[in-house]
């Protein structure tokens, strides 16, 4: 699949990741050549083969309903670059609902 | 048959066009575990912004959640309370997307295979039964807060709330009218009371709905496109933007132009809806399962383990009252509203099996109460003392006068009934000596009343009444003294 | 014999005997790394205090005397995407050279509590993404044997620093052949344990299904007493197995006669390079004097595992890694003026090339539109390759293939034009990664040039005893890989 600066622009904005101008280009032919092995996937025969989303065959891990967490909030905010006042902050978001 | 002024326009739009609205529910409810879905952090409201966070449910990186079983027995137990099929196999699945109040950047939800599915939940219009189906019940975590910080240009984000486990339940667009769709939530809320899985509170957001809504012309078997509002506060919230919004799309369709699939934020204050500047339309997900977690396997062993700790719920007990009981269909529904308000009357009724008496006194004197003292009243009452005092209206023990003042006092003290009219001397007073030998003192004091009623004057009547009532500390039989004083008087010497 | 390169036995019976205290001992792995690690680059963060304060109280334990474990003041280091309380862990990031986490990995936790010092984090490629650790945001790790050459990766550093005796032992993570590729090129032994078999907690996540923490030792003996005391289940991962717990290092020296050995002809056609298939089939007819079968198998699938393993892995870190966006930890862009700027610029300025490209790759593999087409096509493909292990594993106790289609490659060699060819060169690693098998990773020599040869033994779920008795074989025939501690000895 022909991969150009506006596809790449899309995937990109999905991921959240910028893209300068002037990379672009190279990003997006470096993509294509990816893509491009990686969707010869799809022609592969896998018959009537079931999807396997987890390999270890074990089901129902479950934990007991228990307060085990003290507050430790001085220490989880300290890897932030940015707190106020007990809070993590962004800049404005629009549309608070 | 009474029409809403919504559904007289949808009958006769201007150009003879009528429209049919067709909406669905979505709604989220915070399950009362003690802990989180993912992780042994407090699941309480309030509290210290950040002050309930732990590296799981922050996302710092290397973190791994691991799933609370309360929360999936809560799950099954609304399942099966809204008649729905509990899915053999079911999995998590992550659900990505950005925003703020989302430290993982995916919400750890169920989209494939939920657990619960196909059921139904029943709602009265009308007088008839309708039934409105559940699509899907499915678990998946609460996000964070986000609160615009009034300093400066910045929000402020609390993850207290993040991790907090919810069950999404989805209903089938089987609902037709703003009413049908208050009285689905106002269902599915006294359902979940019952399953005693969610405080329902929902000025606290433990119990939220999200509106989808089309309209199209009646007949026409395709659906119109539909918007989907949010933050709705109250059930006659859900009510009112259900109303404004068919009419808003009405409004567009006949002045031709189309509907905009978007997401819209209601404003009660203002009672419209306004668009969601920032969501965007469609987004893709990229649902895929969630790696981290195994599948839940849930057996026929464990359903019936949880079906046998389902109380008996509210359409059950409405049913029952109106069948069994012959109490009044609107009375029987206001009663099985309320799980705790039902209890409370199914124990009473064990003790006096005057069912319409106890219904009356419980809709009128303990409704009060619950209303000006809360909801606590009711334990401090007990269902066991009320009963008793019941049993002493019933069988004419005790003026109505006498039970009301009776029932204040027993939300107060822990004395019995018994001890209580015993102390104040408010049984009714049969003894015929002793209600002759008050009338009879009654009638010496007040000739001039006597001398009236004698000459023809039947008000004179009613005061004597009330001076041997008095004379009898309010505990005379009304009947009783009516006959006695009517005797006494005839037989008196003019 | 320079005390560096004595075996982890050895150094714990010298410990236990007084012949050398914790904190003396740490001190000379210290001082080691001072000496080479300017040069080899090994090590992003070296936590000296913190490791002589660990030492005083790993020695308090070993005067006591009682249940003395024999990593009981053993200095080691781990990866940096090991998370380690209060020391940086970095995963090679600009995204998180700052982050310190207030909570260690359940696999750190475990080793030391049994007394085992943490001597600092070790380089890797960024976020495990790459196969010579040249992808690091603190630089490339050089290969002990010709610092000309790369140290492999993604683990590059653990394997490097066990190589030069900078620990005695390091703990890295496989996703798609991430231990065994740098034990190979630095000739020391790695194990890639079974899915599940240790806990994956603490472990900053690339590909959840994939990931496995696990030991990198100079010899079999070692890597099996590391696998000892960090096996197991951990309500903390969901993932972990609750299973019978085994003494890994027991009856390593049980021999492997009548093992059944299998071959995967899929593996040594022209792809790979020929000294090291010379090197594996003298080893394997040296197996067969000593008793084992060799058969050759067929795994037909197998030719489908780079497809397979870059879209699972990508897919699942493209969602894993969402959540580096500077809010709550991370490198965070001063200047966003709005949320979509913070996230954006955030992690365009956090994150190096390739995991960028990852990323990429994965969210088009999971967008709409080629979700069915590319991921959950993976997801049968990736079944497939479970079966065809299977099937072979059912006629024989396990296999052995090559790690990589060659020996270590000069550092900074100009791919930029072939963003491919490394990633076809996981061919014979990843493939273990989706079928959630165990395999370990032995040196058998060296190549002409002077570089590491390496293979791999490949076994069924939980078969690690099988695998480090079979290693342990070909350690009695090839030797221990000495060597690399003559050239650095001081």
């Amino acid at each position: 699949m022909p991969v150009d600066a506006i596809s790449l622009r899309k995937i990109a904005d999905l991921a959240a990741i910028y893209i300068e101008e002037k990379e672009l280009e190279k990003f997006a032919k470096d993509m294509e050549l990816i893509i491009g092995y990686m969707e010869q996937i799809s022609l592969i025969d896998t018959g009537d083969t079931e999807p396997m989303s987890h390999i270890v065959p074990v089901t129902n891990v479950l934990r007991n309903d228990e307060v085990t967490n003290a507050c430790r909030r001085d220490e989880l905010l300290k890897p932030a670059a940015v707190t106020k006042e007990g809070y993590h902050a962004v800049p404005n978001v629009v549309d608070l609902s | 048959m009474r029409l809403s002024k919504l559904q007289a326009e949808l009958r006769g739009w201007k150009n003879g066009m009528q429209y049919e609205v067709v909406i669905g529910l979505e709604i989220h409810a915070e399950l009362k575990t003690k802990s989180k879905m993912f992780c042994g952090c407090r699941n309480v409201f309030g509290g210290e912004p950040n002050a309930n966070c732990c590296p799981v449910c922050l996302g710092m990186p290397g973190t791994l959640p691991v799933i609370n079983r309360q929360a999936v027995i809560y799950a099954i137990k609304a399942g099966l309370a809204m008649n729905c099929k509990i899915s053999e196999f079911s999995r998590m699945d992550r659900k990505n997307y950005f925003y703020p109040d989302m430290p993982k950047a995916y919400q750890i939800s169920q989209y494939n295979i939920p657990l619960c599915h196909d059921g139904y939940v029943e709602i009265e219009t009308d007088d008839q039964t309708k039934r409105i189906g559940i699509e899907r019940i499915h678990l998946e975590e609460d996000a964070g807060k986000l609160i615009h910080d009034p300093n400066g240009q910045k929000t402020l984000i609390d993850y207290n709330r993040c991790g907090v486990p919810l069950i999404e339940i989805v209903t089938r667009p089987d609902i037709r009218s703003p009413k049908e769709a208050r009285l689905v939530f106002e269902s599915i809320r006294t359902i979940l009371e019952y399953a005693g899985i969610c405080d329902c509170r929902m000025q606290e957001g433990s119990l939220r709905a999200d509106v989808n809504l089309s309209v199209r012309p009646l007949g026409e078997k395709a659906l119109g496109t539909r918007t989907e509002m949010k933050n709705l506060n109250s059930f006659r919230a859900v009510e009112r933007a259900c109303e404004a919004e068919a009419r808003r799309q009405i409004e567009l369709l006949e002045k031709g132009l189309k509907i905009v699939r978007e997401t819209r934020r209601w404003d009660d204050a203002k009672q419209a809806s306004f668009p969601l500047r920032d969501k965007e339309e469609n987004p893709d997900y990229r649902f895929f399962p969630e790696p981290d977690l195994v599948p839940i396997v849930v057996d026929a062993d464990w359903i019936n383990e949880i079906k046998a700790s389902l109380p008996e719920l509210p359409e059950s007990r409405r049913k029952r009252y109106i069948e069994q009981m012959g109490i009044p269909s609107y009375d029987a529904g206001l009663i099985a509203s309320n799980k705790a308000v039902s209890d409370f009357f199914d124990e009473a009724v064990k003790i006096c099996g005057n069912y319409k008496l106890v219904s009356n006194w419980l809709m009128t004197e303990v409704l009060r109460l619950v209303n000006e003292k809360g909801e606590a009243v009711l334990p401090k009452l007990t269902a066991r003392r009320f009963g008793e005092l019941m049993v002493y209206c019933d069988n004419g023990g005790i003026s109505q006068a006498s039970a009301k003042k009776v029932l204040e006092m027993l939300c107060e003290t822990d004395e019995e009934p018994c001890q209580i009219i015993e102390r104040l001397g408010l049984k009714v007073q049969r003894d015929e000596s002793i209600v002759e030998s008050v009338v009879n003192k009654v009638i010496q004091d007040n000739p001039r009343a006597v001398a009236d009623y004698k000459s023809g004057k039947t008000k004179a009547f009613g005061f004597l009444m009330g001076k041997v009532m008095a004379g009898l500390k309010g505990n005379g039989d009304p009947a009783q003294v009516k006959e006695i004083l009517a005797r006494e008087l005839k037989s008196s010497k003019d | 014999m320079n005390i560096h390169a004595k075996t982890l036995k050895e150094l714990s019976k010298m410990l236990i005997n007084k012949e050398i205290g914790a904190v003396e001992l740490t001190r000379c792995f210290i001082d080691n790394i001072k000496r080479q690690d300017k040069e080899l680059n090994c090590y992003i963060t070296v936590c000296e205090d913190e490791a002589l304060e660990k030492a005083r109280e790993a020695q308090k334990l070993l005067d006591a005397g009682k249940n003395i474990s024999p990593l009981c003041g053993i200095p080691f280091a781990v990866k940096d995407n090991i998370c380690t309380k209060n020391i940086r862990t970095t995963c090679a990031s600009k995204m998180l050279e700052n982050f310190v986490p207030p909570y260690s990995a359940t696999a750190v936790d475990k080793l030391e509590e049994k007394g085992a010092i943490l001597l600092g984090k070790l380089n890797m490629d960024e976020f495990g993404m790459g196969c010579s650790t040249e992808n690091s945001y603190f630089g490339p790790v050089r290969n002990p044997w010709n610092t000309e050459y790369v140290a492999g990766g993604s683990s590059g550093g653990s394997a490097a620093a066990v190589a030069a005796n900078l620990a005695v032992f390091t703990l890295g993570s496989d996703t798609g052949g991430s231990i065994r590729q740098p034990a190979a090129f630095c000739g020391v032994v790695g194990l890639k344990p079974t899915y599940g078999l240790v806990s994956r907690y603490g472990l900053v996540a690339f590909a959840s299904s994939l990931d496995q923490i696990g030991p990198i030792a100079r010899d079999v003996t070692e890597c099996a007493m590391v696998l000892n005391e960090i096996a197991g289940y951990d309500p903390m991962d969901s993932t972990s197995v609750k299973k019978a717990s085994e003494d890994y290092s027991e009856n390593l020296d049980q021999g492997i006669d009548g093992m059944k050995i299998g071959m995967p002809e899929e593996f040594f056609g022209t792809g790979l390079d020929p000294e090291i298939r010379e090197a594996i089939f003298k080893t394997a007819e040296a197996l067969e004097r000593n008793g084992a079968r060799i058969e050759k198998v067929s795994l037909p699938s197998l030719r489908h595992t780079v497809a397979c393993y870059y879209l699972i892995s990508s897919a699942e870190a493209s969602s894993n890694l969402a959540r580096y966006d500077g809010i709550r930890f991370g490198y965070r862009n001063p200047y966003a003026k709005t949320v979509d700027e913070l996230y954006k610029l955030s992690r365009a300025e956090g994150f190096g090339r390739e995991v960028k490209k990852r990323i990429l790759l994965g969210t088009y593999a999971l967008s709409s539109g080629f979700h069915d087409k590319l991921y959950i096509k993976a997801l049968k493909v990736r079944r497939m390759i479970l079966e065809d292990f299977n099937n072979a594993l059912e006629k024989v106790d396990c296999l052995i293939a090559p790690v990589y289609p060659t020996a270590a490659f000069r550092a900074d060699e100009d791919n930029s034009d072939d963003p491919l060819t490394k990633y076809l060169s996981d061919i014979y690693t990843a493939a273990v990664n989706l079928a959630g098998l165990p395999a370990l990773a032995v040196p058998l020599g060296l190549d002409k040039c002077g570089l590491p040869t390496g293979m791999q033994i490949i076994g069924k779920a939980f078969s690690e005893k099988i695998l480090l008795r079979a290693g342990y074989a070909v350690e009695q025939i090839t030797g221990r890989v000495a060597g690399v501690e003559k050239r650095h000895a001081v």
